[in-house]
Protein backbone atom coordinates (compact mmCIF):
# COMPACT_ATOMS: atom_id res chain seq x y z
CA UNK A 1 0.00 0.00 0.00
CA UNK A 2 1.61 3.45 -1.00
CA UNK A 3 1.53 5.67 1.38
CA UNK A 4 0.47 9.10 0.23
CA UNK A 5 0.94 12.52 1.40
CA UNK A 6 -2.54 13.23 2.58
CA UNK A 7 -3.36 17.39 1.69
CA UNK A 8 -2.30 18.96 4.94
CA UNK A 9 -5.60 20.77 5.26
CA UNK A 10 -6.81 17.14 6.74
CA UNK A 11 -4.16 16.45 8.57
CA UNK A 12 -4.40 19.83 10.27
CA UNK A 13 -8.46 19.12 10.78
CA UNK A 14 -7.24 16.26 12.49
CA UNK A 15 -4.61 17.19 14.77
CA UNK A 16 -6.37 20.07 16.08
CA UNK A 17 -8.20 19.01 19.52
CA UNK A 18 -6.13 15.90 19.32
CA UNK A 19 -2.36 16.83 19.38
CA UNK A 20 -2.22 18.90 23.07
CA UNK A 21 -3.39 15.07 24.51
CA UNK A 22 -0.55 13.60 22.83
CA UNK A 23 1.58 15.83 24.93
CA UNK A 24 -0.29 15.29 27.96
CA UNK A 25 -0.21 11.64 27.57
CA UNK A 26 3.75 11.72 26.73
CA UNK A 27 4.28 13.07 30.39
CA UNK A 28 2.07 10.72 31.95
CA UNK A 29 4.71 9.11 33.09
CA UNK A 30 6.76 11.35 34.51
CA UNK A 31 8.27 14.61 33.70
CA UNK A 32 10.36 15.10 30.21
CA UNK A 33 12.26 17.79 29.29
CA UNK A 34 10.55 20.82 26.92
CA UNK A 35 12.99 19.63 23.95
CA UNK A 36 12.60 16.08 24.38
CA UNK A 37 8.81 16.28 24.03
CA UNK A 38 9.40 18.46 20.97
CA UNK A 39 11.53 16.05 19.64
CA UNK A 40 9.59 12.99 20.32
CA UNK A 41 6.21 14.25 19.11
CA UNK A 42 8.16 16.16 15.78
CA UNK A 43 9.13 12.27 15.24
CA UNK A 44 5.58 11.07 14.51
CA UNK A 45 5.17 11.12 11.23
CA UNK A 46 1.24 10.76 10.87
CA UNK A 47 0.63 13.53 13.18
CA UNK A 48 2.57 15.65 10.46
CA UNK A 49 4.26 18.45 13.05
CA UNK A 50 7.10 20.31 12.83
CA UNK A 51 9.04 20.67 16.59
CA UNK A 52 8.31 24.76 16.07
CA UNK A 53 4.77 24.40 15.99
CA UNK A 54 4.13 22.70 19.49
CA UNK A 55 5.81 25.34 21.35
CA UNK A 56 2.44 27.60 20.75
CA UNK A 57 0.71 24.60 21.89
CA UNK A 58 3.10 24.08 25.04
CA UNK A 59 2.52 27.88 26.24
CA UNK A 60 -1.37 27.27 25.73
CA UNK A 61 -1.06 24.15 27.95
CA UNK A 62 1.20 26.14 30.91
CA UNK A 63 -1.45 28.63 30.52
CA UNK A 64 -4.12 26.74 31.28
CA UNK A 65 -2.08 24.82 33.72
CA UNK A 66 -2.79 21.46 32.38
CA UNK A 67 1.07 21.34 32.77
CA UNK A 68 3.50 22.84 35.14
CA UNK A 69 7.17 23.20 34.08
CA UNK A 70 10.20 24.16 36.25
CA UNK A 71 14.09 24.94 34.99
CA UNK A 72 16.75 23.03 36.04
CA UNK A 73 20.87 23.32 35.48
CA UNK A 74 22.11 21.13 32.69
CA UNK A 75 25.25 18.83 32.66
CA UNK A 76 25.72 20.49 29.40
CA UNK A 77 24.57 23.82 27.84
CA UNK A 78 21.64 26.14 29.03
CA UNK A 79 19.25 25.85 31.88
CA UNK A 80 16.43 23.08 31.06
CA UNK A 81 12.75 23.65 31.20
CA UNK A 82 11.09 20.39 32.58
CA UNK A 83 7.25 19.79 31.95
CA UNK A 84 5.12 18.16 34.52
CA UNK A 85 1.40 17.18 34.44
CA UNK A 86 -0.74 18.74 36.76
CA UNK A 87 -4.25 17.67 38.79
CA UNK A 88 -6.24 18.73 35.77
CA UNK A 89 -4.50 17.89 33.23
CA UNK A 90 -4.01 14.60 33.86
CA UNK A 91 -8.12 15.02 34.49
CA UNK A 92 -8.45 16.11 31.08
CA UNK A 93 -6.44 13.43 29.78
CA UNK A 94 -9.07 10.93 31.33
CA UNK A 95 -12.01 13.50 30.16
CA UNK A 96 -10.52 13.08 26.62
CA UNK A 97 -10.05 9.47 26.47
CA UNK A 98 -13.57 8.43 27.30
CA UNK A 99 -14.68 10.67 24.64
CA UNK A 100 -12.11 10.01 22.13
CA UNK A 101 -12.53 6.02 22.55
CA UNK A 102 -16.28 6.67 21.36
CA UNK A 103 -15.47 8.82 18.64
CA UNK A 104 -13.09 7.06 17.11
CA UNK A 105 -15.62 4.02 17.32
CA UNK A 106 -17.93 6.17 15.63
CA UNK A 107 -15.97 7.04 13.13
CA UNK A 108 -14.53 3.23 11.93
CA UNK A 109 -17.99 2.09 12.27
CA UNK A 110 -18.88 4.46 9.83
CA UNK A 111 -16.25 5.10 7.32
CA UNK A 112 -14.57 1.78 7.60
CA UNK A 113 -11.67 0.07 8.63
CA UNK A 114 -9.24 -1.47 5.69
CA UNK A 115 -7.82 -4.82 6.49
CA UNK A 116 -4.05 -4.44 6.06
CA UNK B 1 35.81 28.67 15.19
CA UNK B 2 34.69 32.11 16.93
CA UNK B 3 33.93 33.12 12.91
CA UNK B 4 32.31 29.59 12.22
CA UNK B 5 29.99 30.20 15.54
CA UNK B 6 29.61 33.89 14.83
CA UNK B 7 28.23 32.48 11.17
CA UNK B 8 25.75 30.17 12.88
CA UNK B 9 24.28 33.10 15.14
CA UNK B 10 23.31 34.79 12.40
CA UNK B 11 21.51 31.93 11.03
CA UNK B 12 19.93 31.58 14.01
CA UNK B 13 19.03 35.31 14.59
CA UNK B 14 18.12 34.98 10.92
CA UNK B 15 15.61 32.57 11.28
CA UNK B 16 14.36 33.63 14.70
CA UNK B 17 13.73 37.18 12.18
CA UNK B 18 11.58 35.40 10.36
CA UNK B 19 9.32 34.09 12.63
CA UNK B 20 9.22 37.01 14.54
CA UNK B 21 8.28 39.23 11.30
CA UNK B 22 5.42 36.34 10.57
CA UNK B 23 4.05 37.17 13.94
CA UNK B 24 1.95 40.51 13.39
CA UNK B 25 -1.08 39.57 15.05
CA UNK B 26 0.06 38.32 17.61
CA UNK B 27 0.54 39.90 21.30
CA UNK B 28 3.61 41.42 22.61
CA UNK B 29 4.17 38.61 25.32
CA UNK B 30 3.00 35.95 23.33
CA UNK B 31 5.64 36.89 21.01
CA UNK B 32 8.34 37.36 23.33
CA UNK B 33 7.31 33.91 24.76
CA UNK B 34 7.29 31.63 21.73
CA UNK B 35 10.69 33.50 20.53
CA UNK B 36 12.37 32.50 23.89
CA UNK B 37 11.09 29.22 23.83
CA UNK B 38 12.38 28.38 20.00
CA UNK B 39 15.69 30.26 21.12
CA UNK B 40 15.83 28.09 24.33
CA UNK B 41 15.11 24.99 21.80
CA UNK B 42 18.13 25.71 19.49
CA UNK B 43 21.12 26.95 22.15
CA UNK B 44 19.59 23.24 24.02
CA UNK B 45 20.36 21.29 20.56
CA UNK B 46 23.28 23.20 19.94
CA UNK B 47 25.07 22.31 23.23
CA UNK B 48 24.29 18.24 22.05
CA UNK B 49 26.06 18.79 19.16
CA UNK B 50 29.79 17.43 18.69
CA UNK B 51 30.81 19.78 16.26
CA UNK B 52 29.12 23.14 15.55
CA UNK B 53 29.31 22.71 11.72
CA UNK B 54 26.52 24.96 9.61
CA UNK B 55 24.94 21.68 8.39
CA UNK B 56 24.03 20.61 11.65
CA UNK B 57 22.63 23.89 12.51
CA UNK B 58 20.28 23.66 9.03
CA UNK B 59 19.17 20.34 10.22
CA UNK B 60 18.33 21.77 13.87
CA UNK B 61 16.17 24.52 12.00
CA UNK B 62 14.83 22.13 9.78
CA UNK B 63 13.45 20.15 12.18
CA UNK B 64 11.90 22.72 14.22
CA UNK B 65 9.94 23.56 10.96
CA UNK B 66 9.26 27.03 8.44
CA UNK B 67 8.70 30.23 10.72
CA UNK B 68 5.57 30.85 8.31
CA UNK B 69 4.16 27.83 9.63
CA UNK B 70 5.34 27.81 13.21
CA UNK B 71 3.75 31.56 13.31
CA UNK B 72 0.81 30.59 11.89
CA UNK B 73 0.32 27.65 14.64
CA UNK B 74 0.40 30.17 17.06
CA UNK B 75 -1.74 32.75 15.74
CA UNK B 76 -4.45 29.94 15.31
CA UNK B 77 -4.02 28.99 18.99
CA UNK B 78 -7.06 30.08 20.91
CA UNK B 79 -6.04 33.04 23.29
CA UNK B 80 -8.34 30.98 26.17
CA UNK B 81 -8.39 27.87 28.47
CA UNK B 82 -8.99 24.69 26.39
CA UNK B 83 -12.54 24.00 25.14
CA UNK B 84 -12.95 20.66 27.25
CA UNK B 85 -13.83 20.92 30.70
CA UNK B 86 -12.28 18.33 33.24
CA UNK B 87 -15.66 17.97 35.12
CA UNK B 88 -18.47 15.80 33.45
CA UNK B 89 -21.24 18.15 32.31
CA UNK B 90 -23.64 16.40 33.94
CA UNK B 91 -22.24 16.84 37.14
CA UNK B 92 -23.24 20.71 36.20
CA UNK B 93 -26.54 20.38 35.78
CA UNK B 94 -29.30 21.00 38.33
CA UNK B 95 -31.43 18.26 39.58
CA UNK B 96 -35.19 19.35 38.69
CA UNK B 97 -37.85 19.34 41.74
CA UNK B 98 -40.19 16.54 41.11
CA UNK B 99 -43.75 16.93 41.26
CA UNK B 100 -45.57 14.81 44.25
CA UNK B 101 -48.52 12.31 42.74
CA UNK B 102 -51.39 11.94 45.75
CA UNK B 103 -49.29 8.56 46.55
CA UNK B 104 -46.62 10.56 47.43
CA UNK B 105 -48.63 12.91 49.55
CA UNK B 106 -50.80 10.02 50.87
CA UNK B 107 -47.35 8.37 51.92
CA UNK B 108 -46.06 12.05 53.07
CA UNK B 109 -49.20 11.97 55.41
CA UNK B 110 -49.12 8.95 57.34
CA UNK B 111 -45.88 9.06 57.99
CA UNK B 112 -46.02 11.93 59.28
CA UNK B 113 -48.28 11.14 61.36
CA UNK B 114 -46.67 7.86 62.64
CA UNK B 115 -43.58 10.30 63.31
CA UNK B 116 -45.53 12.14 65.40
CA UNK B 117 -47.52 9.16 67.54
CA UNK B 118 -43.77 8.22 68.06
CA UNK B 119 -42.74 11.51 69.31
CA UNK B 120 -46.25 11.93 72.11
CA UNK B 121 -45.34 8.18 72.98
CA UNK B 122 -42.12 8.75 73.90
CA UNK B 123 -42.36 11.81 75.59
CA UNK B 124 -45.68 10.61 77.42
CA UNK B 125 -43.76 7.12 78.74
CA UNK B 126 -40.92 9.13 79.96
CA UNK B 127 -42.98 11.30 81.72
CA UNK B 128 -45.03 8.67 83.34
CA UNK B 129 -41.52 6.59 84.19
CA UNK B 130 -40.25 9.56 85.82
CA UNK B 131 -43.40 9.89 88.50
CA UNK B 132 -42.78 6.24 89.36
CA UNK B 133 -39.43 6.19 90.09
CA UNK B 134 -39.12 9.42 92.07
CA UNK B 135 -38.08 9.01 95.47
CA UNK B 136 -40.12 9.94 97.62
CA UNK B 137 -37.93 11.45 100.37
CA UNK B 138 -36.56 13.52 98.02
CA UNK B 139 -38.18 16.48 99.33
CA UNK B 140 -37.75 16.52 103.33
CA UNK B 141 -39.34 18.72 105.85
CA UNK B 142 -36.84 20.69 107.79
CA UNK B 143 -36.77 19.07 111.02
CA UNK B 144 -37.20 21.22 114.22
CA UNK B 145 -33.68 22.96 115.46
CA UNK B 146 -33.55 22.96 119.14
CA UNK B 147 -32.24 27.06 118.77
CA UNK B 148 -35.16 28.03 117.14
CA UNK B 149 -35.95 31.49 118.72
CA UNK B 150 -40.01 31.69 119.23
CA UNK B 151 -42.03 34.41 119.02
CA UNK B 152 -43.71 35.60 121.69
CA UNK B 153 -46.48 34.12 122.74
CA UNK B 154 -46.28 31.20 121.68
CA UNK B 155 -46.19 27.92 123.38
CA UNK B 156 -43.16 26.18 123.24
CA UNK B 157 -43.66 22.26 122.79
CA UNK B 158 -42.86 20.32 125.61
CA UNK B 159 -38.95 19.47 125.72
CA UNK B 160 -38.11 22.35 123.66
CA UNK B 161 -35.89 25.08 125.64
CA UNK B 162 -36.60 28.60 125.20
CA UNK B 163 -33.32 30.42 123.52
CA UNK B 164 -30.61 31.38 125.90
CA UNK B 165 -30.95 28.35 128.14
CA UNK B 166 -29.43 25.29 126.16
CA UNK B 167 -29.61 22.04 128.00
CA UNK B 168 -26.98 20.13 128.72
CA UNK B 169 -25.82 16.78 129.70
CA UNK B 170 -25.27 16.36 133.38
CA UNK B 171 -21.58 17.21 134.10
CA UNK B 172 -20.05 14.18 134.98
CA UNK B 173 -19.76 14.22 139.13
CA UNK B 174 -16.72 16.38 140.43
CA UNK B 175 -14.27 13.94 142.05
Amino acid sequence: MCRMNQPTELSTALRRGTLEYCVLALLEGGERYGVELVRRLGAERALATTEGTLYPLLSRLRRSRWVETTWRESPSGPPRRYYTLTAGGSAALGAFRTEWAEFRDTVDRLVGVSDR
Amino acid sequence: MTEQTEKIDRIVDGYLGLVERALGGLSEAHRAELLGDLREHIEAERAELTSQSEAAIRVILDRLGDPEEIAAAALSEPGRMPVIAAAPVTAMMPVPPRRLGPLGWSLIGVSAVLVLACVVLTILGLFVRSEDTAPASSVQAPSPSPSVELSSGAVPPSGVVPSGSVSSPAPPPAS
